[in-house]
């Protein structure tokens, strides 16, 4: 049974489409572009389509994943233009690749992500990489998130924090975190937080996240989903 | 449905924009009020107050304030008499405007019944009238009301007598006495709309639906659509196959909906669902009827596509009596609904809810207990059918509604019970259908009341809805959102009292608001209806039996089309009968 592993996006107004929004949207493009997927048995049939970690409403993303049981091995490039050609505006099809059926699901395998944040204080500070650094000392703290407080190990989920250059009032921020235990954290959380322990950057103005890249690991050298589920040759030879 | 048929023809013309507004929800309306954000469209997202034309689908009367808080939102005057040629023109269609006078300060024009073939006369009135140079409103006015079905509410004078009732609907402007309802004659001559807008969200009937046929000959005494859309005209079983194979790879959607208001009723029903059902089924594409018939037809039909996914099952005996159902024309018998119930708990549902209403013309306490007999005797029948693990999730829930008499309908003169009476029967109902297998469930009684006084009302009325607008009242239809309070002072506000609306017994001899807007059915056919309801005479269905003479053929020039035979549905017919 063919599987294909696809790395798609989703930017613009879409972002702010929810997880199970997402997936009725790309469920839907594949019957348009009649790319036929396997669909589960049982009492009420799904297509089979495994998703990565859902990405929190808001946050765009060049880097996510899924693997599609497809009925038929179309070629990869076929598959993607047509998928494509029907796909709304605001998501996209990176690049595709038939995998090995018997591998761990992408919801275990992922153990960090990449965000690439844009942000605006509404008070700005010269010394942000300081603040960073002292927020980063902290072993844990109290996140709080949607009415609920807990602890979070903090040191254990945020892998790396750079800063970039600030362009204007906006600082840029390239952030790692894990992702699959009890340490994670959302980086529009963590930004938020920063805001709170410093309060002379003032409350958080704009905020744009963007998922750039989830790893099957958490340290150097990173390996990224697509690099680690092997690719087989099919479809290539069938051409439909 | 409706709206989707106009937005695709008129998108299909080369110099028309028919974009979609929405009433945003009451968090979203505070947010742009607040920030100065007037209502917009939602395709491009221009100014509402700055297109040619605003229309209204009214699909019931509870969202009457959300139409005056959208024209509100877009910042275009409520009234039509305060909107100049500088505003949209402001129209409506849909089922409440067969009785258009409680919103007729609002609109400028209504359209009464179907709009495919006349929107297309309309719209080339506009665009000549713009390429001349717009500004005479008055002018455009009188240009739209030539169209056959265009009604223009300030075209007609109303008298009043001392009593409040109507003396005299007088026409002025050359207008005609009365509207005639357009409607297309022959339905399979239409395209089905295969290019469906496909939502993001998770929104109601997001799916591929295609409307089987238009009209209902069933001829319940207590439905207004029973009446209003006649007559039956059906589409080809070819043209609903090949619209359903379109619309899918146009939009990709994973369930198809056969719609009409009695789908098992379409004559070539069994063999399209089964050309359907090997088509899709194994591409897991599931299909939905969503009105059934009480009769195990029905249960086979559904037996044969829910292969796929297996969704509750809803039946609707209306009453819980056979004389009660026989007053309201529901032509089935209790035999007929346990045998119904048997059939579904032997293809596996153990989920059965059924469908009633209190209120109904010479409903007595026998009645409300037939409700509660019923629901029992069907759990009986679920507890023997089903085997005995499957009997623990054995449920019959019960859901009841408020009746309100509609305009157009044989029960049109009757008096509405009063909340009083409705509350005192809910807690009758609620008492009694009590039970580890039995839920029940019922609608809201107070926004009945108000629905049934604003859906027999008189142009005064008008001021009631304003008033309820200006107090706050929004989405009325929603349970959390409703305001019995407010409307009440609304009327009081307006010196009228909803009980000389909504729970006084007409007389025949009365001027009914809606006198002047000509569905086609014939006054005489309703008394006459009205009458053997009351002597508990039921009235075939002329698809099958006599012509029951409601006027609708003669006065439209049009027919019943319907493309199948009648045995499966005669031998239903004769069923009922005994």
């Amino acid at each position: 049974m063919p599987k294909l592993l696809v790395q798609y996006g989703k930017n613009g107004p879409l972002r702010y489409l929810s997880h199970l929004e997402l997936i009725r949207a790309i469920e839907r493009s594949f019957r348009r572009a009649n790319i036929r997927i396997q669909m589960s048995r049982g009492f009420n049939p799904r297509p089979k389509i495994s998703h990565g970690p859902a990405l929190p409403v808001g946050i765009g993303s060049l880097a996510e994943y899924m693997v599609v049981d497809v009925e038929d091995p179309v070629a990869e490039n076929n598959l993607l233009e047509k998928v494509t050609s029907v796909l709304p505006k605001g998501l996209s099809i990176y690049r595709a690749k038939y995998i090995e059926g018997k591998q761990s699901s992408i919801m275990s395998a992922v153990q960090s992500a990449a965000y690439q944040v844009e942000v605006k204080f509404s008070s700005g500070v010269e010394d942000i990489a300081s603040l960073v650094a002292r927020f980063r000392e902290e072993d844990r703290l109290p996140i709080r998130h949607k009415d609920k407080e807990k602890w979070v190990e903090t040191n254990k989920a945020i892998l790396d924090w750079q800063v970039g250059r600030k362009t204007g009032d906006v600082y840029d921020f390239y952030i790692l975190l894990s992702i699959g235990d009890q340490n994670s954290l959302r980086p529009d959380v963590a930004i938020t937080k920063l805001s709170e322990m410093f309060p002379r950057l003032g409350r958080v103005e704009s905020l744009e996240i963007c998922r750039i890249e989830q790893y099957v690991n958490r340290g150097n050298p990173l390996i990224n989903i697509y690099n680690f589920y092997e690719g087989v040759k099919m479809g290539s030879e069938r051409n439909k | 449905m409706g709206l989707q048929i106009l937005y695709e023809i008129l998108n299909g013309q080369d110099d028309v924009f028919a974009e979609r507004v929405y009433a945003p929800w009451v968090d979203m309306e505070a947010a742009m009020r607040e920030a100065d954000i007037p209502l917009f469209t939602l395709e491009t997202h221009s100014r509402v107050a700055g297109l040619d034309v605003l229309g209204f689908s009214l699909q019931h009367e509870l969202v009457y304030t959300n139409v005056l808080n959208m024209i509100d939102l877009a910042g275009i005057p409520i009234f039509a008499r305060d909107r100049d040629a500088s505003y949209p023109l402001v129209i409506a269609g849909g089922p409440g405007a067969v009785n258009p006078e409680p919103m007729a300060a609002f609109f400028d024009l209504f359209v009464i019944g179907e709009a495919e073939e006349l929107i297309v006369e309309f719209v080339d009135i506009i665009k000549d009238w713009k390429i001349n140079g717009g500004g005479d409103k008055q002018g455009l006015v009188r240009r739209l009301s030539a169209v056959s079905g265009v009604y223009v509410p300030s075209f007609y004078d109303i008298d009043y007598t001392a009593d409040g009732l109507i003396k005299e609907i007088k026409p002025a402007e050359g207008a005609p006495a009365a509207v005639r309802r357009r409607i297309v004659k022959d339905f399979s001559k239409t395209n089905v709309p295969i290019k469906p807008v496909v939502p993001f969200v998770d929104a109601v009937h997001d799916r591929c639906s295609v409307e089987v046929m238009r009209g209902c000959t069933r001829g319940c005494r207590f439905c207004q659509a029973g009446m209003i859309y006649r007559p039956v005209r059906e589409r080809t079983k070819e043209q609903i196959i090949s619209g359903i194979s379109q619309i899918l790879d146009n939009t990709g959607y994973e369930e198809i909906s056969l719609s009409s208001l009695s789908s098992t009723d379409y004559t070539l029903i069994e063999d399209t669902l089964r050309t359907l059902s090997d088509k899709y089924t194994d591409r897991g594409i599931s299909i939905s009827l969503p009105s059934l018939r009480v009769d195990s037809f029905s249960i086979q039909l559904v037996k044969e596509i829910a292969r796929v996914k297996k969704t509750g099952l809803t039946f609707a005996p209306e009453a819980g009596t056979q004389r009660l159902r026989d007053v309201i024309n529901k032509n089935v018998t209790e035999e007929d609904i346990l045998t119904t119930a048997r059939t579904a708990f032997e293809a596996g549902w153990q989920r059965i809810k059924l469908y009633f209403m209190i209120g109904l013309p010479t409903e007595t306490k026998e009645d409300l207990q037939g409700i509660v007999d019923l629901a029992k005797k069907i759990v009986d029948v679920g507890w023997q059918t089903l085997d005995i693990p499957a009997r623990n999730r054995l449920m019959v829930a019960v859901s009841v509604s408020a009746f309100a008499p509609k305009p157009d309908t044989p029960f049109q003169w009757v008096a509405q019970n009063t909340l009083e009476e409705f509350e005192g029967k809910l807690k009758f109902l609620g008492e009694h259908i009590r039970g580890r297998h039995l839920t029940f469930k019922w609608h809201n009684a107070k926004s009945a009341v108000v629905e049934g006084a604003i859906a027999r009302g008189d142009r005064r009325v008008a001021d009631v809805i304003y008033n309820a607008w200006r107090l706050g009242c929004r989405f009325d239809a929603w349970t959390r959102e409703f305001k019995y309070d407010r409307w009440m002072q609304a009327f009081s506000d307006a010196g009228l009292d909803p009980g000389f609306y909504a729970a006084r017994e007409r007389a025949f001899s009365e001027t009914l608001p809606w006198r002047h807007i000509d569905t086609g059915v014939a006054e005489d056919f309703l008394q006459d209806e009205y009458k053997r309801a009351l002597s508990g005479e039921i009235t075939e269905d002329c698809r099958f039996d006599s012509c029951s003479s409601c006027g609708v053929c003669t006065s439209l020039d049009a027919d019943n089309i319907t493309f199948g035979d009648f045995t499966v549905l005669t031998k239903k017919a004769t069923g009922a009968k005994k």
